[in-house]
């Protein structure tokens, strides 16, 4: 089903915690809500669930407005970064429950709900753990266990809250490979909160970036990575190299000295040049030094002193080290320019 | 037993500590218990029966048992109430009520006595509103239970309250969007998880009941064979140096005070291995 959300506005105290947030999610779509931790993503997942109320703004599944409507009438199935089992009862039991606290008119029989966990553990990959308790059990396991019950109501929407964030980073990796293919199959729409840019990339099919409350952007992966909307977003996708320079008349001057002026079509006025280490181009002679060669890798990690700023480069693969303490010249083409101050 | 006492024990000073204990636990407890348990067959067997079987006694055990189990009983729906709402809620002078509920620890048993005996008396505030309708509180069975109830709330809220806080809300949460209503989410996900803690509430509710002695009296009325509670009676008979007679009462209070925390405190185990 799908989501919207129009202009959510929430406040904590004083502090406001998130700023008239929009956000659209389409049927089947994977969205990741992407931020630093109290940029509010946290808070608008359990809003979409009905765990928490905005002071103002609308939450619509499926077109239809959830105003008023409480958290157990909205169908959405939600997993939490630590579980949230009920340590009292049996997997089969957990996964069960959403099933037989329906009214006697719409809960299915005994067998029909046995049948549906048996499904579920076999859709999570531990059909033998039925009879088991939760404090017998892995993380991971756990996860995915919370991952069934949530399942078992046929939720008209997954919301995943961190959920791989109480997990090492070999399990991690393997439970979200897994979490996509699940996607796949069932063509459920999610949305899942990281703080894990790695994770949201690998994972979403689109991705928007929290600060503060407000969203920086939305975009596909690619679309992130390629053409970052704000300098935020670009040191948050991924490595980055910043250059101060100062734009008048069409061109961007650095306030290192030693790097030439490079055409750009901000207005006149501070600015930041961005780049990331692979897209610096490298040639030999000119008025930076090489400082520091690190090999260990696919490519090659060269540190070059431009003036007093030490600037790192990434050097394509199969590209030959340069030597130690020898002249060259950066070519900063690939720059991004957003504005400053 | 064997294997527990493998020497050399791995924790460091065990040996005197054990020693310490068990003295400390024989000096305080055994000692004096198996004085009481020896003292009243100076009577001999069927002096001891006759004892117990007198009218007033059974009157006054019957009494003292019945109220003290009914004041935990209600003690344990409220108690978690009132732990519930100083978790879960957050309202203005939350802390007041937070001290207020150990006042009862606090207060010496006769001043509660008295103040809740002026409240309930016919010529009281509450005890006013219902004498018109020929309605007795205090000086009758209301007021002895009031008074227990009184006197049994903090252990319930005490001991429910630390096992509601390690409940984290995220599973009541997680209940609520898988379609609970809150009834649901009372019984299934929270009482299962509380119910030692409940238990060994009601136990400490009902012991403390049943040994009450200073604020019942006031409220009581004391009318031997009615509302004469068993430790009055202990102290009747010790006033009229019947020290026999009154060890008679006491070791029959203790014996059946051992059976009920022993079916508590076992039925609580076999929770919480459930529970795991």
């Amino acid at each position: 089903m799908s989501l919207a959300l129009h202009g959510i506005f929430k406040q904590f105290g004083t502090t406001a915690a998130l700023h008239g947030v929009d956000l659209k999610a389409a049927e089947g779509e994977f969205l990741a809500l992407l931020g630093p931790s109290g940029s509010g993503k946290t808070t608008l997942l359990r809003m979409i669930a009905g765990l928490e109320t905005a002071e103002s703004g609308r939450v619509l599944i499926g077109g239809a407005d959830m105003a008023g409507v409480p958290a157990r009438a909205r169908g959405v199935g939600f997993v939490f970064q630590h579980y949230a089992l009920f340590r009292h009862m049996t997997v089969a039991d957990n996964i069960a429950f959403g099933l037989r606290v329906r009214p006697r008119a719409q809960r299915p029989g005994r067998a029909a709900i046995r049948a549906r966990v048996a499904d579920l553990l076999g859709l999570v990959q531990m059909p033998e753990l039925g009879a088991r308790y939760p404090d017998q059990l892995s993380g991971g396991q756990r996860q995915r266990v919370a991952l069934a019950r949530a399942l078992a109501i046929e939720p008209r929407m997954l919301l995943l809250d961190e959920p791989f964030g109480a997990l090492d980073a070999a399990v991690r990796r393997d439970l979200r490979r897994w979490l996509r293919d699940l996607h796949n199959r069932t063509g459920l729409t999610t949305v899942m909160v990281t703080h894990d840019q790695a994770e949201a990339l690998e994972v979403a099919d689109r991705v928007a970036i929290l600060r503060a409350g407000r969203v920086e952007q939305v975009d596909t992966p690619a679309g992130l990575w390629a053409s970052p909307a704000t300098a935020f977003v670009h040191r948050f996708i991924g490595e980055s190299v910043e250059l101060p320079c100062t734009v008048a008349d069409g061109l961007a001057r650095f306030a290192v000295a030693g790097l030439p002026d490079l055409p750009c079509d901000l207005p006149a006025g501070p600015a930041l040049a961005m780049l990331r280490p692979h897209e610096i181009g490298l040639s030999a002679g000119g008025p930076a030094r090489v400082r520091g060669v690190a090999v260990a890798g696919p490519a090659v990690r060269v540190e070059v002193q431009a003036g007093e700023t030490m600037i790192e480069v990434l050097l394509p693969p199969g590209a030959a080290p340069p030597a130690l303490g020898s002249a060259c010249r950066l070519d900063l083409g690939a720059a991004r320019f957003y504005p400053r101050g | 037993m064997n294997g527990r006492f493998v020497r050399p024990n791995p924790l460091p000073g065990f040996g005197p500590a054990f020693g310490v204990t068990l003295a400390w636990v024989a000096l305080i407890v055994l000692i004096p218990l198996t004085a009481l348990a020896l003292r009243p067959w100076s009577l001999g067997i069927t002096g001891v029966l006759a004892s117990l079987e007198s009218p007033r006694v059974l009157a006054a055990l019957k009494l003292s048992f019945g109220a003290s189990l009914a004041a935990a009983a209600i003690n344990v729906p409220l108690g978690l109430l009132v732990a519930w709402v100083l978790v879960r809620g957050r309202f203005p002078g939350r802390q007041l009520a937070d001290a207020l509920v150990d006042l009862p620890f606090a207060l010496p048993t006769a001043v509660a006595g008295i103040a809740l005996t002026t409240l309930y008396a016919p010529n009281g505030w509450i005890g006013g509103l219902v004498a018109p309708f020929g309605i007795d509180l205090a000086y009758a069975m209301p007021g002895i239970m009031v008074a227990l109830v009184f006197a049994g709330l903090p252990y319930v809220v005490r001991t429910v309250q630390p096992v509601l806080m390690d409940l984290p809300a995220e599973v009541e949460e997680v209940a609520a969007t898988l379609g609970a209503r809150p009834p649901q989410i009372l019984v299934r996900v929270v009482l299962p998880a509380i119910l030692p803690a409940l238990l060994t509430g009601f136990g400490m509710a009902f012991a403390r009941a049943v040994g009450e002695y200073g604020s019942v009296i006031f409220i009581a009325g004391n009318m031997p064979g009615l509302t004469e509670i068993a430790p009055l009676l202990i102290v009747i008979r010790l006033e009229q140096f019947d020290y026999a007679g009154a060890a008679v009462l006491a070791l029959a209070m203790l014996m059946l005070s051992f059976t009920m925390l022993g079916a508590v405190n076992l039925l609580q185990q076999r929770l919480a291995r459930r529970a795991r």
